[in-house]
């Protein structure tokens, strides 16, 4: 298991966050810690502390929205839900991201069948 | 848990930093529990759960910090925002406001750009003179050192001889360095149009004394002062533009002076340097070429050692003074030496009166204040329901009256636009006003300063006036008047009385502005026409320098003179003609010739220091000045041995009091010799040569022969019409005689007067402006506010009118109301003004200062704007339809 935190790749959290949150529906930051290590096989985990100084700076830019609510356990927790802005900047990030794997595979020789 | 408490804690607002610090750590309390749930639903035991919890959480404070960073900047940056939003919405609203009663509008704008053009204009004026009048560096410590009998106030400048200022710069202790400076006349005639100069004759370290650098080239070094150095020059900023185009290459350039000595150019000087007066060129004088100890044509200029005060020079002086009037008894007449600080001299006289100019404008701009806060408060009365719906819809009472503030600030920023575009048209009215009056270090422009100072008197005006509705949108129960409607009979008891008093507080400023400048102004108008004891208003004058070289000897010169003054006679449009030594009421500065004191005698009077003056035969009639006694010179005076001349009223009452002087003789020295003595011919009346304000002091002319001749002095003419139209007959004539003589341009003896009174000029103009501004401020305040007031009670009147009240009754109550309001102002105004004359009456050079005139007429024209602002609206009255109004409501 690769641990994510604040000193990962670049913008590699918040591309995490938004494409976790793209189904559209409201979660807390545990919550979005879980999904992700579930839809990576068990193999990212994002850091408790780096998670939410991401969430608030990309709440702020108004790519999130925040909104505090009862969970399921019955607990206070802050909800974030994607927002429209959060939606085109996920899809200019994932443009962005798919070229940059996509050359340093061709530098460091990955096949696409390697990534299987 | 009831739904209340449930839900509250949801609404987590974010409005100030320390709810963003507890929303953080609420959110990681949470996510650290949600954690424990997780955990212990794993199998976990409580405690193992938290521990695991906290550590999966690793270093929170650091995380929360960043967290707590971008939420105060997206905090900070969302206040902003709303700040500036709600000030964009605010400016929109306003304009859309001024768009639906652009009279208000435009009333406003105008008042305050009124007030503004007049700051403007008059901030400028003070800053040329009070805050940045001299061009030398570290001028307080410049001061000017000489001896004279008389007071400084009447004579501007103070003389001293050569080896007295040797004296003085050697013996002293209290100065840094001293320089003399003598005035020589020049031409520089290698030129294709050879120009005549003033020039000046300075001693070593003039420079270091005035603290001032060439512009171009270097100063004279102490070599230049040497017996037999090579002869160089220092040229004057404007003739270097003139002669010479402006070009760098004359430095090193050798130029011919006079005809036959050449002068290298070793430096230009800047600018606005033409010190002491009106200079353009500057050599060195070698102590060869210094006058003797009875010729006092210098002055002399010094800087105090560092910490060396006034007294202490002026002790020094004294003392060195007193040795010397010991050693060298021809001193002794001349009176103490003085010690004068170089800005004092020249802005002494000007103190007083700025004083006054400020507190005066001050009342002006009050004047202005007064009626925009009023034109403001009562559309904030008018809009008190506007008002009371906003705040019932939310609007903070802080957002009403930044909506005010607003307001206020665009009516000041526009009204400051205009006023800064017309104060400076206003000030270069001024200055053509005055033009070439004053002095030309001093000057007036529109600098980064004044500009900086307009733009806090703006902002300040504008939130002076918001202030009084914006408290009133505060203190005013904002409830009450969106309950109670708007069909009240008037605007209120409270606003009535302020109302009232604001007017009368006007009409006492207009009143006290209006009597004082009225009276000053009137003095300045008739200076300028009487008092000089000449007639200023058709003469021309000619100033002539005829060189050493071309005119050789005294007869030369006297003959020149005299075939220039017959040949102007002839002349058909030249009414008179005549020479004189001296221009006659013009001030006795270096233009216009120095005059030295002369000490006569005679057997009453021991010593009188007197003005003397060569004149040729007419030159009274020329002048205009009256013939009290005796005769005119005649032809005949010049030839014969005994010699004539005419005496002044001032110096007949001193030598012969009581008795005729026709007939009588006096002595032209210290010691009775009948070889100086003069028989007097005829009284003339006193010529003001210190202004109209200054007594004229004794005086004597005599004819103009080859004994008494000069180089130089003024051909006078006079015309019936313009004077300057004579200057191309004068120019013609005096080049028909000598077409190698170079000439300055004819002045008239107005403007040379006009130099003589600049203070006088000055006060008159910028008190003449006030008083047209207080005239148009006080005409629309009052005009505006009692016309607004009765306006606004014509509901009032038409019901009053319904239960059968006469017009003719509120018609008298309205002018009764007026009456009041201008009687309590201009007593109250004419109180001060009275007060305040007294302190005034020394400007007034010859005014009576209780000229009943002016107070007649700031009185019945007061009273009279007050009653006809009444009485017009009051008109209207007798044609409402009571059954209307009455509907209307």
């Amino acid at each position: 298991m690769t641990r994510i935190g604040s000193r990962g790749f670049y913008g590699e959290i918040d591309i995490l966050v938004l494409k976790t949150l793209s189904g559209g529906e409201s979660l807390h930051g545990l919550a979005i810690i879980d999904a992700v290590r579930e839809s990576s096989g068990e193999y990212l985990q994002i850091d408790d502390a780096a998670l939410y100084p991401a969430l608030h700076r990309l709440h702020r830019k108004g790519l999130l929205k925040g909104e505090w609510r009862i969970s399921d356990k019955k607990r206070r927790a802050k909800f974030y839900e994607i927002t429209p802005a959060g939606r085109n900047e996920l899809a200019r990030a994932l443009e962005e991201w798919t070229a940059h794997t996509r050359a340093m595979g061709q530098v460091l020789d990955i096949q696409p069948e390697d990534l299987q | 848990m009831s739904a209340g408490e449930k839900w509250r804690p949801l609404l987590r607002r974010e409005d100030t930093p320390e709810q963003i610090t507890r929303n953080i750590g609420a959110e990681f309390d949470a996510h650290v529990e949600l954690r424990v749930e997780q955990l212990k639903a794993e199998g976990l035991s409580e405690e193992e759960a938290r521990a695991r919890a906290e550590s999966l959480l690793g270093d929170a404070g650091r995380a929360a910090e960043l967290c707590e960073r971008t939420d105060r900047s997206w905090l900070l940056r969302e206040r902003v925002g709303h700040f500036l939003g709600s000030i964009v919405s605010d400016t929109l609203y306003a304009l859309r406001i001024f768009r639906t009663s652009p009279l208000f509008a435009l009333m406003a704008v105008l008042c305050l750009a009124v007030g503004i053009t007049f700051v403007t204009s008059i901030y400028s004026f003070l800053d040329g003179i009070l805050i940045d009048p001299l061009p030398f560096e570290e001028a307080d410590e410049l001061v000017m050192v000489g001896q004279d009998a008389t007071t400084p106030e009447d004579w501007n400048w103070m003389w001293s001889s050569y080896p007295d200022f040797a004296d003085w710069e050697s013996r002293n202790h209290v100065f840094e360095n001293l320089a003399a400076f003598a005035w020589a006349r020049c031409a520089i005639t290698d030129l294709d149009d050879p120009v005549r100069l003033s020039s000046c004759l300075v001693t070593d370290a003039f420079d270091d004394v005035l603290g001032i650098t060439p512009f171009l080239g270097r100063a004279f070094s102490p070599d230049d002062y040497l017996p037999g150095a090579e002869p160089v020059v220092l040229l004057g900023h404007g003739i270097w533009q003139r002669a010479y185009g402006g070009d760098r290459d004359v430095l090193g350039r050798w130029i011919t002076i006079d005809g036959e000595h050449r002068h290298q150019i070793v430096g230009i000087m800047p600018p606005r340097f033409d010190f002491p007066c009106f200079m353009e060129i500057w050599r060195p004088l070698r102590s060869e070429e210094a006058h003797p100890r009875t010729r006092d044509i210098y002055v002399t200029f010094g800087r105090l050692r560092e910490g060396v005060s006034l007294e202490t020079a002026r002790a020094d002086m004294l003392q060195i003074g007193n040795v010397l009037a010991e050693e060298y008894p021809e001193n002794a007449e001349r009176g103490e030496v003085q010690v004068v600080p170089y800005g004092s001299f020249q802005f002494q006289p000007l103190r007083g009166p700025l004083l006054t100019i400020l507190v005066v404008a001050g009342l002006v701009l009050l004047l202005a204040c007064s009626n925009l806060a009023n034109l403001m408060l009562s559309r904030t009365i008018g809009r008190r329901r506007e008002l009371a719906v906003r705040a019932t819809l939310g609007a903070g009472r802080g957002r009403l009256i930044q909506q005010v503030l607003v307001e206020s600030l665009i009516i000041a920023l526009a009204g400051g636009v205009v006023g800064v575009v017309l104060g400076r048209l206003g000030l270069n009215l001024l200055l053509n006003g005055i033009q070439r009056a004053v002095p030309t270090f001093l000057q007036f422009d529109m600098n980064v300063r004044v500009l900086a100072s307009l733009a806090g008197i703006i902002v300040l005006t504008g939130l002076v006036f918001g202030m009084a509705p914006a408290l009133a949108v505060r203190r005013g129960r904002l409830g009450t008047s969106l309950r109670s409607d708007s069909l009240r009979m008037s605007s209120g008891k409270k606003h009535t009385v302020m109302r009232s008093a604001l007017v009368t507080f006007q009409i006492t400023l207009a009143t006290i502005i209006l009597t004082v400048t009225g009276l000053v102004v009137q003095s300045f108008l008739e200076s300028r026409t009487h008092h000089l004891g000449v007639d200023t208003d058709h003469l021309l004058g000619q100033y002539l320098d005829l060189p050493q070289w071309a005119y050789p000897t005294s007869g030369d010169r006297s003959a020149f003179f005299h075939a220039g003054v017959d040949r102007l006679r002839s002349q058909p449009q030249i009414e008179a003609a005549a020479y004189i030594s001296h221009a006659p009421a013009a001030p006795l500065d270096w233009r216009t010739g120095i005059c030295t004191s002369v000490t006569v005698l005679n057997s009453e009077q021991p010593y009188v220091s007197t003005r003397a003056r060569i004149v040729s035969p007419g030159y009274f009639t020329t002048a205009g000045i009256t013939l009290l006694a005796g005769r005119d010179f005649r032809d005949a005076d010049l030839n014969q041995d005994r010699k004539c001349a005419v005496v002044n009223e001032t110096l007949a009452r001193i030598l012969w009091p009581g008795s005729d002087p026709v007939g009588r003789s006096f002595f032209r020295s210290y010691e009775p010799d009948p070889e100086r003595v003069h028989e007097v011919v005829g009284v003339v009346g006193d010529v003001r040569h210190g202004g109209p304000g200054v007594a004229a002091g004794p005086c004597y002319y005599v004819p103009l022969s080859p004994q008494t001749t000069r180089s130089t002095g003024w051909l006078i003419v006079r015309s019936s019409g313009e004077p300057l139209s004579l200057a191309p007959v004068l120019h013609a004539t005096i080049r028909d005689l000598d077409p190698q003589l170079a000439k300055a341009a004819p002045q008239t003896i107005a403007e040379l007067a006009r130099a003589l009174n600049w203070r006088t000029i000055l006060f008159a103009w910028i008190l003449g402006i006030i008083a047209v501004f207080a005239l148009v401020l006080a005409l629309v305040g009052i005009v505006g506010i009692i016309s607004y007031a009765v306006s606004n009670r014509r509901r009032e009147y038409g019901i009053r009118l319904a239960l059968g009240a006469g017009t003719g009754s509120i018609t008298r109550g309205v002018l009764r109301h007026g009456a009041t309001m201008a009687g309590c102002g201009v007593a109250a105004g004419m109180v001060v003004a009275i007060a305040a004359m007294r302190f005034l009456s020394s400007m007034l050079l010859n005014t009576d200062a209780r000229d009943p005139i002016i107070y007649a007429f700031v009185i019945t024209f007061l009273i009279t704007v007050t009653l006809l602002a009444g009485w017009l609206p009051a008109r209207r009255i007798g044609r409402i339809d009571p059954v209307e109004v009455l509907r209307e409501e």
